[in-house]
Order: structure tokens, then C-alpha cells, then sequence
């Protein structure tokens, strides 16, 4: 049985008449131990995906699932007070801003021990033992008098490095990194990697890696679940996924970076922007942009189809054409046309 | 060769850092004896962590600030010397683009205002023949000309990023200082604005001073690359040879760091120790020597100089055995 098993999770905001889609319909499952990658531009809704689960999603957004269980236990059916006994505990989230993400007006040591209080308790002297073990997991130097430092007096990485203290202060079983490196020079965003891959062995635990930086999650993760407006077009193994996309996205997006274009004057792009509240199209939300699309993308919604079916590492895409080992459309009628003329 | 565009010879930006009360001020280097040339039509990109020293070196380039040291010729004039209306006459030369198009843009001017704002200023042009140039300008980066009479926030920010080159591109500049431009954007969109960049400077032949910290950018646009550590230069020479072998260790770190996505380029992990220390209390010697896998006890004692070598210049001890 998967760790984490969302179905077709829904967040909304706005009014009901016209909402904004921020996620439409995501599945996600996450087995204990694994670590999984979910990419996408801004706009595409994989942070609001983990918002939606730690219960972050305030009064205006609107957040419906078929079944969004953690461990066997429905989290949006669960009484209030089991859900804040499970999160931060079994769940524990890192955000992208360190520096925004500390309460400045508290020391290291308070911000630690309140995690620790809140889940576990026990006395004040024991809780300052813990914290400082937690400090010196995550390899911070000189770590007893890191404990009383204010976060304006730590770096960017070390700031980091305490909110990864506090995300593991309860050996969570989860651990949802929402662009933990996205604010840190590439340096400190290797320690950082490393530092929650290392963390991520030794416990055991389940890592979903949150990030716009496909190179990031090519070198750290396993499974990659790419997104785009709200929807999941595409999952697979990373070696699959970025050696043989499936989905025009993915492969429109890989073709993007520069790292695929040395030696060419320009880059490959894909032109227009991700549609927003009120362009939102009807059938596959790429079709705008897409090169491939046809009169069929405009006006039916492909689903998520698995690729090769029954298996269990099955790469799955959401798209009515999906390409082949080559980079081509499968079945495509514009390209079967050019094939007979 | 063509005459070089912009020369800094020997440039240092040095702060006075307030301690507290009637302490002695602390001097921050945060830009300590940088040397370059920059050609007309060339990319110079500069590389380096935050706190390295990019961001000042822009603000000397753009005439922001004057250097506290050395020289920085600007098309022929010595703008560490000249008066005001010497400065008056290159600051057109020079303008920037910067890092957020979301705050570097002001939310109560039409595109219109803001793209005629530096005619206005810098020359005699009626009203129709600003609006005229801004029209032209914005065909030229690829807006639609009724964009005119909207305001930033009706754009998106690849869009705002064009608006805020076009703003750069109105005064026919000789260079363009691009700090970070692309690292707010979506990976789709940063492929729109570097292709918009390069092609801009095809037709118009601009040269750029880019600031990145993205290294396979950098390796797409650069014709130069300069690697800085904590105000100084550690590493200078073209792309080519960079590139294909970095002999300073900290490029060679900062090679090693960038996560890569076919993993035939990923180099050997190198993590570093630690992270850059403070320019107000930089290690003596070698300013990398505290987190350098190489760093033997001279390190610590006496600071590298630039030194030419083989095709490169590089300010390291061991550059010869390592």
C-alpha cells in the first residue's frame, strides 16, 4: 500500500460561477521510502498540490478529493484535532523562502523546541538536548550557539538548514520539500540536496521533491511527476521521462534548456504562456501551445492513459498522441497524412 | 581588434560599514581589484555566489556609484575622473535590465510613458516622435503595439522582461548590463527572452555584461566568462576554455554543483564546506582557502595573484598540480 494516495484532488479559489483551477484532478501516490519529483512552471499547481495536503489551503480556495489518505487514514475525513497530531509530525513540509519562513522574533532554540513540545513534550532541559542534536544532524556548525541565534543572524543556507532541523524533528514518514534550494546559490543547493537525500536514507522516509528545475530533479529523485495547470500531463521514471518523453510538454520543456541547445545560436521555445483564469481551454490545456495539436485536442480533454499497461513502473501521459521512443506522435493524423503524401 | 568598449583596470568598490556606536567603521571590499575589457557586440558574463561582488560591479558600470579605486574607461573617457557633464555624455552608453521585471517596473506608468521616459530625458524629441520610437521599440522585442496603453500589471513576466529590454534598448546603448534577467522566469519563457537577447544583439550589435549564476545559460550566451569570489576575480578567459576545462577549484566547485540533466555531464561532486565568508572579515591569503578541497598552508598566508595561464588567467597557488 502507497504512503500518500491522493485522487483526483481539486483546488479552487475565486467564486463558484467562474472559479480559478489552481489543480484539476491530480493522483498522486507515494510508497514509503521513495523519492519523487514533481516539476512545473509557476502557475502549474504543484505547490498549492502540497498546500492542499498539509491542510494549508485557507478559507477562500476550495479543496476536494475522492480520497486524499495517509497511511491508510483519509486526511480530509479525519477530525480536526487528528489531523493537527499528524502533520508536522508524520507530515512535515520545508518551504522555498528560509528567511521568510523563521518567526524572526524568536531564537533557533524556541522554534525547534515548539515542534518538539507541540508532538512529543518532555522537559525543558531534555528538549534543548534534542534540538541541539537536531542542529548537529544537519550539520550545522558550531551548533550550541547557533541555538540562540536569531534567524536575521544566520545565511540563507543555514536558515535552511534549521527549517530541515525542524521538518525532521519528529521523524516524519513524509517529508514535502516545496523549492527548498530555489533562494540558495548552487553551492549551498548542492549541501542542501545532499544534506535531505542523506536525512531521506537514514530514515527511511519519503521525500517529494517540489521544483521548476528540471536539472535538480533529473540528478536527485527517482519517480517525476511533471505538471502543468493544475493537471499531472506526465509520470514516470527518471531515466524514461527524460530520455524518452512522452508528452509534447515535457519534451517541449527539455528542449528548452540551454543545456540541450549547445553549440545552436537559438534556443528552442515554446511560444505563449500557461493558461490563465479566464483562457483556460476545453479540451488538452497544452493544445494552444502545443506543435503537435489537432482539431481533436481542441475539443476533447485527453486522460491520463498509461502507456504500457499494468506495469508497475508504467509511464503515464496525458495526451491523445503520445510520442514515441523517437520524439513523434503515435497515431497523429497530421503526421499520418504527411507520411501518404 | 576593435578599441574596447568599456576597460576596468585595477577596479575596487570598497564600503564603510557602520559597527555600532563610536566603533571604528569596518571596510567591506566588495569589489577588490577587477580588471576587464568588454568589445563591442560581446557577451561578458559574470559569475559567482551572491555576496561575490556581481551586483556592485554593475552599479560601477552603470555610473551608479564611483569605484573607490582604479579605472574604468568607458568608450574613451575615464569616468573615475571626469566631471559631471563627462558623465552626463556616457551614461546613455550604459543601461540595465534587472533581475525582477515585477519590481523593476512602475506600476503607475503605461508601457507607452515608460519606454518614451528615457527620450524624454536624454534627448530633444517632440511627444509623437517618442511615441514613434517607443512603437518601433516595442515591435522590435516582439509586443503587440496595443500593449501601448497598458500598465505592467496587465503582463506577464516574460512580457514585463521584454518591456524592461526595450526600456534599456530606447537610447541605442553601446552596452547592456543584464543582472540575473532571466532568473525570475519559467524555464519556457527564459528560452523566449535569451533567444530575444541574442537576437537583439545580432541586429543591433549591443554588447552585454551579464550577471548569472546559471552556468548552462551563461555557457549558451557568454563569448567571456569572469568567475568572482568575494570581490575578486579568481578565473578569466573565453567560454571555449572555461568551460571545456576550469581550472580554478572554486569553478570547478561551482562546475560540480550545477545539477545537471544527462548525466554523461554531471562532473564529480565537490561539496563544498561552509558557505562565503563575510567581505568584511574576508580570511587572509587566498579569500577561497576555507572551503578549497586543495588549500595547503600558503593558502592561508599569502593571497594568489591573476597570473596568465596557458590560455587563461587564474589566481590560485596550486593551479599548476591541480
Amino acid at each position: 500500500m502507497a504512503l500518500l494516495e491522493i485522487k483526483d484532488l481539486r483546488v479552487e479559489f475565486g467564486s463558484m460561477a467562474s472559479p480559478l483551477i489552481a489543480v484539476d484532478g491530480v493522483d498522486l501516490a507515494i510508497d514509503q521510502g521513495e523519492v519523487v519529483g514533481i516539476v512545473g512552471e509557476s502557475g502549474s499547481g504543484k505547490s498549492v498540490t502540497s498546500l492542499a495536503l498539509m491542510g494549508l489551503v485557507d478559507y477562500p480556495g476550495r479543496v476536494s478529493a475522492k480520497c486524499m489518505s495517509f497511511h491508510g487514514r483519509d486526511l480530509l475525513r479525519m477530525p480536526e484535532r487528528e489531523r493537527c497530531g499528524l502533520l508536522g509530525k508524520d507530515i512535515a513540509m520545508i518551504f522555498q523562502d528560509p528567511m521568510s519562513s523563521l518567526n524572526p522574533c524568536f531564537t533557533v532554540a524556541d522554534q525547534l523546541i515548539e515542534t518538539l513540545r507541540v508532538h512529543k513534550g518532555g522537559s525543558k532541559r531534555e528538549l534543548r538536548g534534542r534540538a541541539l542534536a537536531l542542529l548537529k544532524q544537519v550539520e550545522i556548525p558550531d551548533a550550541e550557539h547557533r541555538l540562540d541565534a536569531y534567524p536575521h543572524q544566520l545565511s540563507g543556507g543555514m536558515s535552511q538548514r534549521v527549517m530541515v532541523a525542524m521538518a525532521i524533528a519528529c521523524n516524519p514518514r513524509l517529508l514535502i520539500a516545496d523549492e527548498p534550494t530555489t533562494a540558495l546559490d548552487v553551492t549551498v543547493q548542492a549541501q542542501i540536496l545532499e544534506l535531505l537525500l542523506q536525512l531521506q536514507r537514514e530514515r527511511g522516509m519519503a521525500l517529494m521533491l517540489i521544483t521548476h528545475d528540471l536539472s535538480v530533479v533529473a540528478q536527485t529523485v527517482q519517480r517525476v511527476v511533471v505538471m502543468y495547470a493544475g493537471q499531472v500531463v506526465e509520470t514516470g521514471a527518471v531515466p524514461d521521462i527524460f530520455n524518452a518523453p512522452r508528452h509534447p510538454y515535457t519534451q517541449a520543456l527539455l528542449a528548452a534548456l540551454p543545456e540541450h541547445n549547445v553549440g545552436r545560436a537559438r534556443l528552442q521555445t515554446i511560444p505563449g504562456v500557461v493558461p490563465g483564469q479566464y483562457d483556460r481551454p476545453r479540451g488538452c490545456l497544452l493544445e494552444p501551445r502545443c506543435k503537435y495539436a489537432v482539431e481533436r485536442c481542441r475539443d476533447e480533454p485527453p486522460g491520463l492513459a498509461s502507456q504500457f499497461d499494468g506495469a508497475p513502473t508504467a509511464a503515464n501521459v496525458r495526451c491523445h498522441f503520445p510520442l514515441d521512443a523517437s520524439g513523434e506522435p503515435s497515431n497523429h493524423p497530421g503526421m499520418r497524412q504527411a507520411e501518404t503524401a | 581588434m576593435t578599441a574596447p568598449l568599456i576597460e576596468a583596470r585595477n577596479l575596487s568598490r570598497h564600503y564603510a560599514v557602520s559597527q555600532g556606536w563610536l566603533k571604528p567603521k569596518a571596510l567591506a571590499r566588495a569589489l577588490d581589484g577587477v580588471s576587464f575589457t568588454l568589445a563591442p557586440g560581446k557577451t561578458l558574463a559574470v559569475v559567482g555566489e551572491s555576496g561575490c561582488g556581481k551586483s556592485t560591479l554593475a552599479r560601477q558600470i552603470t555610473m551608479l556609484e564611483r569605484p573607490s579605486g582604479g579605472e574604468l574607461w568607458m568608450d574613451g573617457v575615464n569616468i573615475t575622473e571626469t566631471d559631471k557633464d563627462g558623465l552626463k555624455r556616457v551614461r546613455p552608453l550604459v543601461q540595465m535590465v534587472f533581475q525582477n521585471p515585477y519590481a523593476s517596473l512602475n506600476p503607475r506608468k503605461k508601457v507607452g510613458a515608460i519606454l518614451g521616459e528615457p527620450l524624454a530625458i536624454n534627448t530633444q524629441l517632440g511627444k509623437a516622435q517618442r511615441a514613434d520610437r517607443s512603437r518601433a521599440m516595442m515591435a522590435r522585442v516582439g509586443l503587440r503595439p496595443e500593449f501601448f496603453e497598458r500598465y505592467p500589471h496587465m503582463f506577464s513576466g516574460g512580457q514585463r522582461q521584454r518591456i524592461a529590454i526595450a526600456r534599456a534598448l530606447m537610447l541605442d546603448p553601446k552596452v547592456i548590463v543584464a543582472d540575473e534577467p532571466l532568473s525570475a522566469l519559467d524555464v519556457s519563457i527564459q528560452a523566449q527572452v535569451l533567444n530575444l537577447l541574442l537576437d537583439l544583439q545580432q541586429a543591433s550589435g549591443v554588447a552585454y555584461l551579464f550577471i548569472s549564476h546559471n552556468l548552462s545559460v551563461v555557457e549558451h550566451i557568454a563569448d567571456e566568462v569572469l568567475v568572482m569570489y568575494l570581490g575578486k576575480t579568481v578565473e578569466h578567459g573565453s567560454k571555449q576554455n572555461i568551460f571545456s576545462r576550469p581550472r580554478h577549484p572554486y569553478t570547478r566547485a561551482l562546475f560540480a554543483s550545477t545539477p545537471r540533466i544527462d548525466p554523461s555531464q554531471r562532473r564529480q561532486k565537490i561539496i563544498l564546506r561552509g558557505e562565503l565568508p563575510s567581505p568584511l572579515a574576508p580570511p587572509p591569503g587566498c579569500a577561497f582557502n576555507t572551503r578549497c578541497p586543495h588549500a595547503i598552508e600558503c593558502c592561508g598566508k599569502e593571497a594568489p595573484p591573476l597570473v596568465q595561464v596557458d590560455d587563461r588567467l587564474v589566481a590560485c597557488h596550486r593551479v599548476a598540480e591541480i
